[in-house]
């Protein structure tokens, strides 16, 4: 592995990065959130403003790691996020990254978020204080607790994949986002993210840093109306409908093997160091 | 009912709600893992096999139930209690 300055400056940003989510977010948790709360008297409306102030929060974030040549970060329809409310926002997940370029570039985003992050020193300030939801809470009670939000016109963010995708796979998503949106009628914002070369990615390690600075690509996809999807159909027969449609759509715009993913990134190589011998 | 007739009924509903393929559902094809259905799902099954046997069951009753087999036994006895 050769260490060239901008690749040695990646990783350095990356580790600074990485702990400035926590950090930072603590930071606000102990500053930020206080004065809203001394200032806001209404529950709800205290929460939205903490909530937005996680957006800007993150918005800055997002304008440093760009300003400081860590990554690039490009975000394509980003004007529809901006007026989006009460919207499921579904997408598929890469890397650490996703929530965070989601909500710089969303204002009122609810999310559910790991119970363990409850227990993390440098996380359990931010999510109890910004009132994300848990993934503990007994299924029928979470459901309830995304409706309400919903309704209030707060947008959710779900990963359908469950979790970060190995890169390369096509990863299997789950039901429970279908379900969710059909029970509170709410429509199915679809966004499409990329990154590449790829870094954060499951299964490497953050300081292994590519050769090349990643781009990540946040693509605003359509707004899809849920009662196409219920339309004549139980329940059940519309959300396997509505799955199968996200899983269509991210077949058609990913591929088969993810663009951009480390298994591309090296059959790419490959060719490439197969041209250059014969 | 018989078991052949629980069977036939719990094989209709599982295509029609669930999309199940026909031929994927023997005694021994587990609900979950094999048959692709999700918890809200069961919940479903559940209240149509009320509607078939015309008894209540209760949630610990389906508690244990893993595969069509379990289902069929588990209606057969509510239903000749």
């Amino acid at each position: 592995m050769r260490l060239d300055p901008g690749r040695l400056w990646r990783g350095f940003g990356t580790a600074l990065f990485l702990s400035l989510i926590g950090l930072g977010g603590t930071l606000m948790a102990v500053t930020v959130f206080p004065v809203v709360n001394l200032l806001t008297r209404d529950p709800s409306v205290r929460q939205r403003r903490i909530l937005y102030a996680m957006h800007l929060a993150f918005r800055l974030y997002c304008r440093a790691i760009t300003a400081l040549r860590v990554a690039d970060i490009d975000i394509k329809g980003g004007e529809r996020l901006r007026h989006l409310q009460g919207a499921l926002i579904v997408a598929n997940h890469p890397s650490l990254l996703d929530v965070v370029m989601i909500i710089a570039a969303t204002p009122r985003v609810q999310c559910i978020v790991k119970a363990g992050l409850w227990r993390h020193p440098l996380y359990r300030l931010t999510v109890g204080g910004a009132g994300f939801l848990r993934n503990d809470l007994e299924p029928e009670e979470l459901v309830a607790a995304c409706t309400r939000d919903l309704h209030a016109g707060l947008n959710l963010i779900i990963f359908p994949e469950g979790t970060r995708t190995i890169p390369g796979t096509r990863p299997k998503l789950h039901r429970g986002f279908a379900n969710l949106a059909i029970t509170a009628a709410c429509p199915v914002q679809v966004l499409t993210i990329t990154c590449d070369p790829p870094v954060l990615h499951k299964g490497n390690p953050w300081w292994r840093v590519p050769e090349k600075r990643s781009r990540f690509c946040l693509e605003v996809g359509e707004l899809l109306d849920i009662g196409h999807f219920t339309d004549g159909h139980i329940r059940s027969v519309a959300a396997r409908r509505l799955v199968a449609h996200l899983d269509n759509f991210y077949l058609e715009k990913l591929g088969h093997g993810h663009v951009g993913t480390a298994i591309e990134d090296i059959d790419r190589r490959g060719v490439e160091a197969g041209g250059s011998v014969a | 009912m018989t078991r052949d007739e629980i069977h036939t009924s719990l094989a209709g509903y599982l295509t029609e709600m669930f999309e199940v393929a026909p031929e994927n559902i023997t005694a021994e094809a587990r609900l979950y893992e094999d048959l692709d259905l999700d918890s809200i799902d069961a919940v479903d099954l559940v209240v149509k096999l009320q509607d078939l046997t015309g008894r209540k069951i209760k949630p610990e009753q389906f508690k244990t139930v893993r595969t069509v087999g379990d289902v069929v036994d588990s209606v057969y006895e509510l239903f000749n209690e």
